[in-house]
């Protein structure tokens, strides 16, 4: 298989796994109990006033009344084009809702992903680095206590003790990069975390291989085996889990938004599921889906670069 | 209009705006609204007061939403025709100097003011005024139109003078002018989408004009240095003190109260009754009011087992009131002493009904044939008294705390927390026997839009002389006719227990001391006209 097959069969693969999140959400919504017509009028102060005749006109005026796949096509058409028409709630076009609150996310999304990977790998480096037993277990137990908190537990205590106590970060707002430090690093612990053990477990490996035993014997010390031929080759399965983090920075954007009061796709996303706002939710889960599919792709197309193995049979070798 | 029953109780809020077409007109008793901020010294211009508020309305347009996070901030932008002492309940001047009501209670001509200008320049006159209630019934009669219903149109006399009538007497709407949903706004709001307004493309003559509005993040307001023309109650007689009120919104409860604690914010609002303690004093006071209007209840519905007079009744009296409002209120809630809570206009005291008595409950249950089962749970023809409370999700506490009381009396309560779309789809079809919808509107045709079996009857109350004291109500052109048509209706509602009221409800907020003088006015929203920072 040559390396352009390989990234039109991957690049293949990432829209599939957009257009199936899009038709399951797609569905999953439909399938919900409740009617979200009924709750727009409601949400607006009751619908005591409205007579049958015009919740069925704005159910008519929504494109609720056709067929189911006349709904999905026309829905499916319109997302081709970027349009995800406009929130049950406030009116808005979707897009715009996504757009206006991508940045915020990317913001503290990516300062988190570079915590999550620096933290991860310096706790995974040290705890294989360290000569001493008790510190290495130490930095070893690190990570599966970490991945244990809960995000929103974390998060409360960051801003208890470092925004209300000591006044060191606001504790709301989108105000430059004060305002991203605690929750980026509230999303980045489970990461650092999950690249930690990864990084550490892969490294530990690789120190027991027998061609450490060649390089020791040329007289390298662990530093020099680690940084010289370790991290090379540890480095696969890290940049595998940089992929899994996206899909857990997006996810925990929902907690860490709550609680530090920041704009953001995690806002929109709590408010329009608490509020069964179909096409906000749908549109929120195909970016999403598209994000994750997109640093996937990127990261299935970086392999044959980190793995020569990759480049010629086209297949991941897991060593 | 504002919906919600307790001011932190999300759930409960939205359980109102399920049904509830609601006109907050006046908190007018005794102990009325609070105030907040120590009004000592003189006032100073200048600065930010900086609002921690529960969530982002999603709309601000006061025409299409009335939710209290919306109307405290459309409120500072959009003035009244008239304004409401929050001390007195009466309608005094605002944007009209003078106001009459035709004898048969069906026409209102007022007199505006001159010099009030919008804030895109154009004057304050008949045209808009016209032009506000023209395209306020255009919208689903869902909201603020509800004040409308019966509208017949709107005569300019002529710049400063015009005549709003109705179809027949309407004996709410003069208050309802007072209300944020009436304000009055600039013609050019109207050429503007449905979506843009709810954006805040809104223009109206208000001390303060819309800055901008980021979602999910921040609302902020800029103060009119032209302003001279508040309600003839405002203290501050020419513009507001503040340069800036900045609403961010921060939707987890200990967050905002941790934001006021530690000087982010000044004003934080909704807080949970658990945090209130810790604002009494220390460079802190709490602003609150209760809420006017129908107080949280639990509805009935009056088919299946609910049907007999005995049990509803045996449920009035199994609910422990003051010691559910000690378990899981604050001192800014009390028990219910009528239907209505006693900041709403013509409240009467009906606590000689709703008094506490677990004994009177049982021995009503018994006679109804409910015999007391194996596990304390009664049982008639083989089947437990078991009832379906529905509520939108989440739970709130309270709901426990009286699951626990009236199972002291035999009464297995099933909490069923739905998700919201369901909640309103089997609310509509009947599919509950318990639900809590209480209404805030500080007047007393809330009964009307509730217990009127020709309205949504979602309790399936059978027509009865209660129709007629609610026609009168709402017909009255007199006050000392209107007040016996209410006090008829809500007598007649606790002796035939068509509802089981529980708390009187309230909007609780905490205010650290450099905001000074700030207020609530007649419908719990914010003055954010005569506050200053100290």
């Amino acid at each position: 298989m040559n390396t352009a097959l390989y990234a039109v069969t991957r690049t293949l693969r990432a829209l599939f796994v957009v257009w199936a999140a899009f038709t399951l959400t797609f569905v999953a919504l439909r399938l919900l109990p409740g009617d979200p017509v009924a709750l727009m009028l409601s949400g607006r102060g009751g619908f005591a006033g409205l007579t049958p005749q015009q919740i069925a006109q704005t159910r008519a005026d929504l494109g609720f009344d056709r067929p189911l796949i006349v709904q999905y096509g026309s829905a499916l058409a319109d997302a081709l084009h970027g349009d995800f028409g406009s929130s049950l709630q406030s009116g808005q076009p979707v897009s715009h809702m996504i757009t206006e609150a991508i940045p915020p996310t990317l913001q503290v999304g990516s300062l988190a992903l570079v915590l999550a990977l620096v933290l991860g790998t310096l706790t995974g480096v040290t705890a294989n680095l360290t000569a001493s037993p008790a510190l290495r277990q130490l930095l070893r137990s690190i990570p599966s206590f970490a991945v244990s908190l809960p995000s929103f537990w974390v998060g409360l205590i960051l801003i208890q003790v470092l925004s209300f106590q000591w006044h060191l970060f606001p504790s709301l707002g989108n105000t430059g990069v004060q305002s991203m430090i605690l929750p980026a690093f509230t999303l980045a612990v489970p990461g650092a975390a999950l690249v930690a053990q990864v990084l550490g477990k892969s490294l530990h490996t690789t120190l027991q291989e027998p061609y450490a035993d060649t390089v020791r014997a040329t007289g390298a010390g662990r530093a020099r085996l680690l940084f010289g031929h370790g991290l090379r080759n540890a480095a696969i399965p890290a940049v595998t889990v940089v992929g899994l983090l996206v899909g857990y920075l997006i996810g925990g954007a929902v907690v860490v938004e709550t609680v530090f009061s920041r704009p953001g796709m995690g806002r929109i996303t709590q408010s329009a599921v608490s509020s069964q706002d179909l096409p906000v939710v749908q549109g929120v889960v195909v970016v999403a889906a598209l994000a994750f599919a997109v640093v996937n792709l990127l990261i299935d197309l970086v392999y044959p670069v980190l793995d020569p193995r990759i480049r010629s049979t086209g297949r991941l070798v897991t060593t | 209009m504002s919906t919600r029953t307790t001011g932190s109780r999300p759930r409960l809020r939205l359980a109102i705006a399920l049904l509830a077409v609601v006109l907050p007109v006046a908190a007018c008793s005794g102990e009325g609204t609070g105030s907040g901020g120590k009004s000592d010294g003189a006032p100073r211009d200048g600065g930010t007061l900086l609002v921690g508020s529960e969530a982002d309305p999603s709309c601000l347009d006061p025409q299409q939403t009335g939710q209290l996070g919306a109307v405290d901030i459309s409120r500072a932008v959009v003035d009244g025709l008239t304004s409401q002492d929050p001390k007195t309940g009466k309608i005094v001047p605002w944007l009209a100097k003078s106001f009459t009501t035709s004898a048969d209670g069906s026409a209102f001509t007022f007199v505006l003011r001159e010099g009030a200008t919008f804030s895109d320049g154009k004057p304050v006159d008949g045209a808009a005024v016209k032009a506000t209630f023209d395209n306020l019934v255009k919208l689903p009669a869902n909201g603020a139109p509800s004040y409308l219903i019966g509208y017949k149109g709107t005569t300019v006399t002529d710049a400063h003078r015009v005549t709003v009538k109705f179809a027949t007497a309407n004996a709410q709407f003069l208050q309802a002018t007072s209300t944020v949903g009436l304000g009055i706004l600039s013609p050019s709001t109207f050429t503007a989408s449905a979506a843009d307004r709810c954006r805040g493309k809104f223009v109206g003559s208000g001390p303060y004009v819309l800055d901008h509005y980021t979602t999910n993040q921040e609302v902020v307001l800029k103060k009119r240095k032209d302003y001279a023309w508040p309600s003839s109650i405002a203290t501050n007689k020419g513009a507001a003190h503040f340069d800036e009120v900045k609403f961010s919104f921060i939707p987890e409860g200990g967050a905002r109260t941790g934001a006021l604690s530690s000087g982010q914010v000044g004003v934080a609002k909704a807080l949970l009754p658990t945090d209130e303690a810790q604002f009494k004093g220390n460079g802190f006071s709490i602003l609150s009011a209760p809420s006017p209007g129908l107080v949280p209840p639990l509805s009935l519905n009056h088919k299946g087992i609910l049907a007999d007079f005995k049990v509803r009744e045996a449920l009035l009296k199994g609910i422990d009131r003051k010691g559910l409002v000690d378990s899981v209120f604050s001192s800014s809630y009390k028990p219910a002493t009528s239907a209505l809570s006693s900041g709403t206009p013509y409240y009467k005291d009906f606590s000689d009904k709703l008094r506490y008595d677990a004994a009177g409950a049982k021995s009503l249950l018994d006679s109804a044939g409910w015999r007391v089962g194996k596990d304390g749970i009664r049982v008639k023809d083989g089947k437990p008294l078991a009832l379906t409370w529905l509520i939108p999700a989440p739970l709130p506490p309270v709901d426990e705390a009286v699951q626990q009381q009236l199972r002291k009396i035999g009464v297995d309560v099933k909490l069923k927390p739905v998700a919201p779309a369901v909640y309103v789809e089997q609310q509509q079809k009947g599919q509950f026997d318990l639900t809590a919808v209480g209404v805030t509107r500080a007047d007393p045709d809330v009964l009307r839009n509730i217990f009127y079996t020709k309205g949504d009857n979602l309790w399936h109350l059978p027509p009865s002389k209660l129709d007629t004291y609610l026609e009168q109500e709402v017909t009255a052109t007199s006050e000392a006719a209107r007040q016996t048509a209410v006090n008829n209706a809500v007598g007649w509602i606790l002796d035939h227990a068509d509802t089981v009221p529980l708390y009187q409800g309230a909007n609780v907020h905490g205010v650290s001391d450099k905001v000074k003088g700030l207020k609530l006015d007649a419908s719990n929203r914010f003055d954010l006209h005569d506050a200053w920072l100290g």
